[in-house]
């Protein structure tokens, strides 16, 4: 396809094929060639280019072709042209690289001399600074930032004539460089931040508008995987970061190190409303695409190698592609493009006059016969179309259920039930939400899901019935690494518990929390419980309990310091198993929690897998606990297509052993919730299903013990961001007050 | 074509009946006769209980609940089904792409559809029948009840009182 012999020629002429018209990653890892991927299908060119031999690319700072490079040895310092060889030298490089964010170059041309070339510092050194200088300067003029206590973070982006950067403490900071001194540093933006605590944040500007991507990281901040990002704009007028659902159909956004690009959708190339990040993965250079569309995530490899900081690929994006001309902001272009969407839609609707025939009138027996062919979601609905159709008698009592994938693709709970094993999907709202609340699934049992939504608040729902069981508040929930709760939720001896750590293992925090729990008078006939602080916005269900204040249901914390052995909490769901709370952490040891002593224990065995993890492994490799016929099975898994490693808990020995066969069983494995299957449809057992599905929809993703291969593929598959396992439950959990645990 | 009478035409007739190359006419509503092989009408369970029951093979049989329209779609299903007896795995590929392109085109037609449903119905031609139910199943998989009632055309008559009835079933049941 390419012709191999463009190496031997120098300049532009030796340039992949198409460089220039679209993003290309590109990557100078100090030695002789450079690397260009093509992002339309990841395909990799191998390049020479005399200049750059032996220099590490610092970022694509200009145009798409002006690199920033470095010479590790001598500091030499450049920018470099790729496109016509043109060579522009800065000052030596001094500082450690590492402390090195991104570059920008002020002004139009760099051929101007009073153009300024400007690098931001990383949260690496003590004192964060800007580096500045003139193309012929013979030295960087650092210019120190004063931010308190906050550094910058190495993000720097030039929108309307503005410097912006974020600092380590999740603050907008704007910068003023003023005749290469003066320096203003702002930091009273509002920012109604709805992510995870741990995040990578990465400013773009697009059309003239700043926009901040923060992106939820698995674990503590090394090269974990990434399970999200929340996208907000800047409101200049009132100086708040504002939560945005999407970013345009006509744009993307390209982020790689602390460069972030905004670049016009192109069918083929480069997908409208997502988010592309490059990220290492634990064996080779993946990217990221986090579409905003459907709320989804997915992973292929880019680079055969995972890469360090220092030698990343960057996103080359030509000048004439970016998605500047746009004059109105992101997020209004999105509105007018989805009315008018739903305006075809409609005409549509109204071209194709569905021709009248009396299907409400097929007789009863044909009514059955449909049914028959219906799965759960559809059953359950068929009775509401029409008064003749709702009389078929009983058409949900014989579906058989299984774990679904319910994943939200709004903010305001419409989301999606997927069934892996028949791979259909299903649209229902989850709620009572409010639209403008983030809402997260924290985990799932027996049908009810724990959701938590906006500022602290927990509820856990049955989706199918409606029933609520709200929990009390509690300001540290999100910071939970795994959630569960015992038995039923509307029991009175239903027991939540959360579970937090530190990264190192040496202290454990338990919560939890028994919201039915009354010393007092027995329950009123309603099945579900209202914390003090009531909300208006939920009266529909429990209007009658408004006056129903308890004092007794809390949160109770236990604080475990774990002197001989540590215990690094994994971000997985405890199991309740015999009536305790079994945990699996990320070493692979096991340790128990007693609800009725709150006696918390580690055991000496099964022994850890992993004994010599350290923090900076955290959330590297994803650890599952399930149940599986009154045995304790740990799956293992990186985020890779490596087969994952299934390990069952022999109790004679107290021994994890590997295996390769579960009996016929099927696990749902996710880090909200994972649950196994006893017994499965034909075919569908040893197999272990990810929260993932083909980029069509059309498929579950799942991992055959059998044949050792995931199916049907396990790079490119969605991963909704929000979503959890579930089983559906349609019958309401009546209030069980005898409840034998 | 009739039948003498005689052993010699009682032999043929019997013949003629396993074979089932006899010919039957069928008479739709408004009075236009198909004539079709026997082994083509003997997929409807309906008929074929008539025929053995010795009944008027001669002068046909008139359909008073199928129109014209829907009779010629529905003998197009039965002479495929009848007529060839698949025994080769091509011959069977062959068949179930006629399935595939025959509902395929009636689901575009959601009326026509209905029709020849019923009529499957009627005529209890059961592997018609399924394919038809299976058709209606599958336009309902994964819609709302909503979307159901546009796509098929159907008023929605349910009180809330109905509604919440059927609520409650659901979840009590």
């Amino acid at each position: 396809m390419e012709n191999s012999s463009g190496i031997e020629r120098d300049g532009w002429s030796s340039l992949p094929l198409g460089f220039g018209e679209k993003p290309w990653l590109v990557q100078s890892q100090g030695t002789e060639a450079l690397s260009f991927v093509d992002i339309s299908d990841r395909s990799l060119h191998v390049r020479t280019i005399p200049e750059l031999q032996c220099k590490l690319c610092l970022g694509c700072v200009h145009d798409g072709d002006w690199l920033l490079m470095v010479d590790e040895t001598t500091s030499d310092c450049f920018l470099f042209c790729l496109s016509n060889s043109s060579k522009i030298s800065l000052p030596p490089l001094r500082e450690p690289l590492v402390d090195l964010g991104a570059c920008l170059v002020l002004g139009s041309s760099l051929v101007n001399r009073d153009n300024a070339v400007v690098i931001s510092s990383t949260a690496e050194p003590e004192e964060s600074f800007l580096l500045y200088c003139h193309p012929g300067d013979k030295e960087w003029t650092k210019l120190i930032i004063q931010l308190d206590s906050h550094r910058l973070s190495g993000n720097l982006v030039n929108c309307a004539g503005q410097l912006y950067s974020f600092s380590t403490f999740g603050c907008l900071v704007t910068l003023d460089v003023i005749d290469g001194a003066a320096i203003q540093a702002q930091m009273d933006f509002e920012w109604e931040s709805t992510c995870d605590p741990s995040y990578v944040p990465y400013l773009v500007e697009s059309g003239g508008d700043l926009f901040l991507v923060a992106a939820s990281l698995y674990g503590w901040p090394y090269d974990c995987p990434l399970n999200g990002v929340s996208v907000y704009q800047l409101d200049q007028a009132e100086s708040t970061l504002k939560k945005v659902d999407g970013i345009g159909a006509d744009r993307a956004f390209l982020i790689s190190g602390h460069y972030g690009f905004s670049c016009v959708a192109v069918k083929g190339q480069v997908q409208g409303n997502c988010v592309y990040i490059v990220w290492s993965g634990h064996n080779c250079e993946i990217i990221y695409k986090f579409c905003l569309d459907d709320m989804t995530i997915s992973v292929q490899p880019i680079l055969p190698q995972p890469t360090k900081d220092l030698q990343r690929g960057f996103w080359s994006v030509p000048t004439g592609i970016r998605a500047k001309e746009f004059k109105e902001s992101a997020p209004s272009i999105r509105r007018d493009i989805e009315v008018s969407v739903l305006n075809n839609f409609y005409n549509d609707e109204a071209e194709h006059v569905t021709p009248i025939a009396p299907w409400q009138n097929l007789p009863i027996e044909m009514l059955e016969l449909i049914v028959s062919n219906l799965s759960l979601v559809d059953r359950l609905r068929f009775p509401s179309v029409c008064k003749e159709w709702s009389s078929v008698s009983n058409p949900v009592a014989q579906a058989k259920v299984w774990p679904w994938l319910m994943h939200c693709i709004k903010q305001d709970g419409t989301s999606k039930m997927f069934d892996p094993l028949r791979s259909m999907e299903y649209a229902m709202e989850v709620g009572p939400f409010d639209a403008d609340e983030w809402q997260a699934f924290r985990f799932s049992k027996d049908g009810w899901v724990i959701v938590s939504h906006g500022d602290n608040n927990i509820i856990v729902i049955n989706p199918f019935t409606e029933e609520i069981v709200k929990l009390p508040m509690f300001d540290k929930w999100y910071l939970f690494n795994g959630i569960s709760f015992s038995t039923v939720p509307t029991s009175p001896d239903c027991v939540f518990l959360g579970v937090g750590g530190s990264p190192k293992g040496d202290s454990i925090r338990v919560s939890i929390c028994k919201p039915n729990k009354r010393d007092s008078i027995e329950d009123e006939s309603e099945d579900k419980e209202k914390e003090p602080e009531v909300e208006e916005n939920e009266s529909e269900d429990e209007e009658d309990e408004s006056e129903d204040e308890e004092d007794g249901v809390y949160w109770r914390e236990f604080f475990f310091d774990n002197d001989d052995v540590l215990f690094p909490v994994a971000r997985n769901n405890p199991v309740y198993f015999r009536q305790e709370f079994y945990f699996l952490g990320q070493k692979g040891n096991l340790a128990i929690f007693n609800p009725g002593n709150n006696e918390w224990r580690i055991l000496d065995k099964p022994e850890p897998i992993h004994a010599n993890l350290t923090p900076f492994d955290e959330g590297s490799e994803a650890c599952y606990l399930v149940e599986l016929r009154g045995e304790l099975i740990a799956v293992f898994h990186r985020n890779t297509n490596e087969p994952p490693r299934v390990l069952k808990l022999d109790e004679s020995k107290m021994l994890w052993i590997e295996t390769e066969d579960i009996g016929g069983g099927t696990l749902f494995l996710d880090y909200r919730a994972s649950m196994a299957m006893t017994s499965s449809e034909a075919g569908h057992g040893n197999r272990l299903y990810f929260p993932r599905f083909s980029e069509d929809g059309k498929q579950a993703v799942f991992y055959d013990m059998e044949t050792k291969k995931y199916s049907p593929t396990f790079y490119g598959a969605k991963e909704p961001m929000n979503c959890v396992w579930f089983v559906p439950k349609l019958q309401a959990d009546p209030l069980m007050s005898n409840q034998l645990i | 074509m009739a039948s003498g009478s005689g052993a010699a035409a009682a032999a043929a007739d019997a013949e003629e009946k396993e074979s089932g190359s006899r010919m039957i006419t069928l008479t739709s509503n408004e009075g236009k006769a198909f004539v079709v092989t026997e082994a083509s009408a003997r997929q409807s369970a309906t008929i074929r209980s008539m025929v053995d029951d010795g009944g008027c093979v001669d002068k046909g049989f008139p359909l008073p609940n199928v129109d014209s329209k829907t009779l010629a779609r529905v003998i197009q299903y039965s002479d495929e089904h009848g007529n060839k007896e698949p025994h080769t795995v091509d011959e069977r590929a062959a068949l179930a792409k006629f399935d595939r392109d025959f509902i395929a085109e009636l689901d575009a037609d959601k009326a026509f559809l209905y029709d020849v449903t019923m009529a499957a119905n009627y005529l209890h031609i059961q592997g018609l029948l399924a394919l038809t139910t299976q058709c209606v199943a599958d336009t309902i998989k994964g819609k709302t009840p909503e979307e159901i009632r546009t796509a098929f055309g159907i008023e929605y008559d349910l009180t809330a009182q109905d509604e919440k009835e059927i609520k409650e079933e659901d979840t009590h049941a």
